[in-house]
């Protein structure tokens, strides 16, 4: 499944112009005197979106322009699942457990999981970067933990 | 191994308690400040903090809460631990405009304990030095012929409220123009863009001296001590106008904290607002200082809040 | 002017300024590159430290942080796409591009100079001329406020490589994004589905971090170019050979820093955006326009020398008048007032052995973030070797504590991740995403101050335009905006042509 910039301008295109409907609908339900700025930039990008549409159907070039290849594509799909699900559970567990325990659990099992393999170096890196942010962030700047 | 880890833990836990019954405070107080860093409110609870140490015999932690105008720090504070060691700097009347105006407020005003009141900011009239409105009278007398632009913090402050309660009780009517802070709304009337504006006395006192503002009126029951030869807005219109718009800071408590807590608090703040040097800062810093203790605070909010409401419908 | 600059010289011969200044300097350098730190939040939370100390010591490390760290948020935009401040976002457009092409110190080496030479600008500015460019500062009103915020929105096509539409959706996609929350005007809340955390809108930081730093983090693990040349790197460690090309930019460097101090003086505008405008303006003028965004020094001269020049800026009305013109000054202004100084005449009379020692000290802050942020750049570059399993989760780390810690709210880090959903998204599609971060910048500027200057018109709209071509200097704004659409429709045309 790969989708070369022409098709990702249209997908992009078409985005567009179904957010700024959604929005418009939002919007309209608002005042006007408090709205009518959002709704001009609104009105805006669902121009914008169209003009880029039809750029994007009527342009007869189907090379690729940028150089992104098949496998890392896919590969940026794979990654940012990964990074956004590890993200959500370390702020869940920074919530409901503990920063500085959640922080290295996450720091550690992350690396692991990017490659880095080397478990005692993992540890002490992980140990030793916390140490550096509450260092900076909670002990000199003597800002409340999470 | 589990049984001496399991003695230690007892030990500590009763340890503690121990420590929370004997000598309060047995570790730093936080303060809860519903503004962000660098602030006025934030400046002074950091104040504050330094000059309450000697008599609360431990720290004052400043946690800074800011957003939507108070409204998350202030409802942090509701919710906060009861066990005396987390306590709140609040701003009345914020406290109850953001309560009135908004929905899924979270917090009530019998959610705090009320500790003692530090701060009375009064509002004021300021317009440029070189303005032809020279007193008050002028003022009156060019707002009855024409709509006046008046810049203040806005929408929905206690600046607005003062201003539209004393246009209410004198019989005269403005443009009110919110601007993001009593900062920029005194900018505008340096730079001659609004024909007046209503900041908070504190933040037109030092223009006052550099001869750029000249203040008109002082929204207070008495004169401003920094603004000296102002007069009251009772006094230059002649007429009673409630000065409810003026913002006090003063120091509050989770409600049902316990009684010797609270009359340790109590006494610490007090102490602290007769210590020399603090007053001797507050002067050389222009902090307009107005203590009032425990019950007095109390009494000042409700009698506040019973006011507010009456002038609700101005704002809306 | 003479004696008083004297007497500023002899607080500033002292030992402890000295050294609180090269301690302001180093904390600020820390403080730009992490992307979390802001120099707002870090001089707000350090005046109570300096409260104890004597207020020309105190002023001068404050001082230090504030022109270090609009500096050093370049590095890490050049080296990491990851601007550390919002001042920065104009010099990652070609920082990056050139450190993608093995060319880190050449970049960081003009960014440092091009900082140093703004930075010093803008000092001159406020030693020599701080009272008539105070008085300036008071003519802008709301008319002239929104003007400028219209004059922003025409950078958005230079900010743009590739299709034109994508940066124009970006930008409004920023401009829709600012006005999240309160309207300005009518307190009415707008998208917020009553979330008090959302009440005040995105902060600028969080969508900062969120906007960059995942995306490049998802970007880094992605590409397959995982290998690094460590001789490349190590052969040009050389800083002092591209000193000779920041002479060649002269031209450059003045119009940029008189960019620079005009925006800084302006109260509320704030540095990103005269990095932005003097971005726009080297690119107009450069003779090789096309190499804008792929790794120009134009085009990183432009943007540095604009964003340092502004601080300076920032102090004059801050100074003279009392005026804070951004956050880092409110926050200042605080600062002042709680050693019981006074700005205004006072501060230049009574006190000036005080406001000339911390202003010589700004000197010496400029100069000294160059050796400093060097030291700090020659180590902070071997960052790009160290492997993407230990960076990249560092990186997530510092952006959520970052997030975390601009209002100490878990909400944000959440707002965070949404932002970092978009950029994400945009990255996918090509979507450029600085002008994104220009049209949050001036969205809430635009829309407030329109709102505001139709109230002052009395609701009357032809009363509105009338006041827009009436007053002189919203005449000469908008002019400027005419010059720019008109400038950018031809280049535009002669590009896709070319």
């Amino acid at each position: 499944m790969y989708i070369n910039s022409r098709q990702r301008d249209k997908l992009f295109s078409i985005t567009i112009i179904c957010f700024s409907i959604l929005v418009g609908f939002v919007l309209f339900s608002y005042p006007i005197e408090s709205s009518y700025f959002p709704r001009f930039i609104t009105f805006f990008l669902l121009i914008m979106g169209v003009i880029l549409f039809v750029r994007s159907s009527i342009s007869k070039e189907n090379k690729d322009t940028y150089d992104i290849d098949k496998i890392e594509q896919i590969k940026t799909f794979k990654v940012g699942g990964l990074i956004f699900i590890s993200l959500i559970l370390y702020i869940i567990a920074l919530k409901n457990i503990d920063y500085s325990i959640s922080t290295i659990v996450f720091l550690s099992a992350m690396m692991y999981i990017l490659g880095f393999r080397n478990l005692i170096l993992n540890i002490v890196i992980s140990v030793g970067f916390y140490a550096a942010l509450y260092l900076i962030f909670f002990y000199f700047l003597g800002i409340s933990t999470p | 191994m589990k049984k001496s880890f399991l003695s230690v833990f007892l030990c500590i836990s009763v340890l503690g308690t121990f420590a929370i019954a004997k000598d309060y405070p047995a570790k730093p107080v936080s303060m809860i400040v519903a503004y962000s860093p660098g602030g006025g409110t934030d400046t002074a609870a950091r104040v504050v903090s330094k000059y309450v140490k000697p008599y609360l015999k431990q720290r004052l932690v400043i946690k800074n809460k800011p957003g939507a105008g108070g409204q998350i720090g202030f409802t942090s504070l509701s919710t906060a631990n009861n066990d005396g060691y987390t306590i709140g700097f609040i701003n009345i009347p914020s406290i109850f405009l953001v309560k009135e105006l908004r929905k899924n407020v979270k917090y009530n005003i019998s959610d705090f304990e009320t500790i003692a009141n530090i701060q009375l900011d009064p509002v004021v009239l300021a317009v440029k030095a070189d303005s032809p409105f020279k007193t008050f009278a002028d003022f009156l007398e060019a707002a009855k012929k024409r709509t006046l632009n008046i810049g203040g913090d806005g929408p929905q402050s206690n600046n607005q409220l003062q201003l539209l309660i004393a246009q209410d009780k004198i019989g005269f009517k403005t443009n009110f123009v919110p601007y993001n802070g009593s900062g920029p709304s005194i900018t505008a009337t340096l730079g001659g863009q609004i024909d007046a504006s209503v900041p908070s006395a504190t933040s037109a006192s030092n223009h006052v001296n550099n001869g750029r503002l000249r203040v008109l009126a002082v929204f207070a029951d008495k004169p401003y001590e920094y603004l000296p030869g102002v007069p009251t807005i009772s006094q230059a219109s002649g007429v009673n106008v409630p000065s409810i718009g003026a913002a006090l800071r003063g120091i509050a408590a989770p409600k049902n904290i316990s009684a010797t807590q609270k009359k340790f608090l109590e006494n610490a703040f007090g102490n602290m607002m007769k210590d020399k040097e603090f007053l001797l800062y507050a002067k050389k810093t222009n902090l307009p200082l107005q203590y009032m203790n425990s019950i007095e605070f109390d009494t000042y909010l409700k009698k506040t809040q019973k006011e507010i409401k009456r002038y609700m419908h101005l704002l809306k | 002017m003479f004696e008083n600059i004297l007497t500023g010289l002899y607080t500033l011969a002292d030992g402890m300024m000295l050294f609180s200044i090269a301690a302001g300097v180093i904390g600020g350098v820390i403080v730009g590159i992490l992307p979390g730190l802001t120099s707002t939040m870090a001089i707000a939370l350090l005046i109570p430290l300096t409260f104890n100390l004597p207020p020309h010591i105190g002023l001068a490390m404050l001082g230090g942080i504030y022109v270090a760290s609009t500096y050093s948020g370049s590095i890490s935009a050049i080296l990491l796409n990851i601007p550390g401040t919002p001042a920065s976002v104009a010099t990652a457009l070609d920082g990056n591009p050139m450190s993608k092409k093995g060319e880190s110190n050449r970049a960081i080496v003009l960014s440092t100079f091009a900082s140093c030479i703004g930075g010093i600008a803008s000092v001159f500015a406020l030693l020599l001329i701080a009272p008539p460019l105070a008085e300036f500062s008071l003519k802008f009103g709301s008319y002239e406020y929104f003007l400028l915020a219209l004059f922003g929105v025409t950078v958005i096509a230079s900010l743009s490589v590739g299709a034109i539409e994508k940066g124009f959706i970006s930008g409004a996609l920023g401009l829709l994004l600012s006005t999240i929350g309160f309207h300005p005007l009518t307190g009415f809340t707008r998208f917020t589905n009553d979330i008090p955390s959302l009440y005040d809108g995105i902060p600028l930081v969080v969508s900062l971090i969120g906007l960059f730093s995942i995306p490049e983090v998802i970007s880094m693990l992605s590409t397959n170019s995982n290998i690094k040349d460590e001789t490349q790197i190590k052969q040009q460690n050389n800083f002092a050979k591209f000193f000779p090309e920041i002479l060649q930019q002269k031209m450059n460097i003045l119009r940029s820093s008189i960019i620079g101090i005009i925006v800084g003086i302006i109260p509320g505008v704030g540095s990103s955006i005269g990095g932005f405008i003097a971005y726009d303006a080297a690119k107009k003028y450069s003779k090789k326009p096309e190499e804008f965004g792929k790794g120009s020094p134009d085009g990183i001269v432009a943007s540095e020398t604009a964003n340092n020049a502004v601080t300076g800026g920032t102090l004059i009305p801050l100074l003279t008048l009392g005026i804070p013109g951004n956050p880092v000054t409110a926050v200042f202004l605080g600062g002042i007032m709680i050693h019981g100084l006074k700005p205004g005449a006072e501060l230049f009379t009574v006190n000036s052995d005080i406001t000339y020692g911390f202003i010589l000290s700004l000197f010496i802050s400029n100069l000294l973030f160059v050796p400093i942020g060097f030291l700090i750049a020659k180590y902070f570059i071997k960052i790009t070797l160290i492997p993407y399993s230990i960076l990249a989760p560092i990186i997530l780390c510092l952006a959520v504590i970052g997030s975390y810690s601009i209002r100490g709210s878990t909400d944000d880090i959440i707002i965070m991740l949404f932002v970092g959903i978009l950029g994400y998204v945009l990255n996918f599609f090509q979507v450029p995403r600085a002008p994104l971060i220009l049209g949050l910048v001036l969205g809430t500027m635009a829309e407030s101050e329109l709102a505001r200057s139709l109230s002052l018109s009395h609701g009357s709209v032809s009363d509105f335009f009338i006041h827009l071509v009436t007053r002189p200097i919203s005449l000469v704004i908008l002019l400027l905006c005419a010059y720019a659409l008109y400038r950018g429709f031809t280049q535009h045309k002669k590009h896709n042509k070319g």
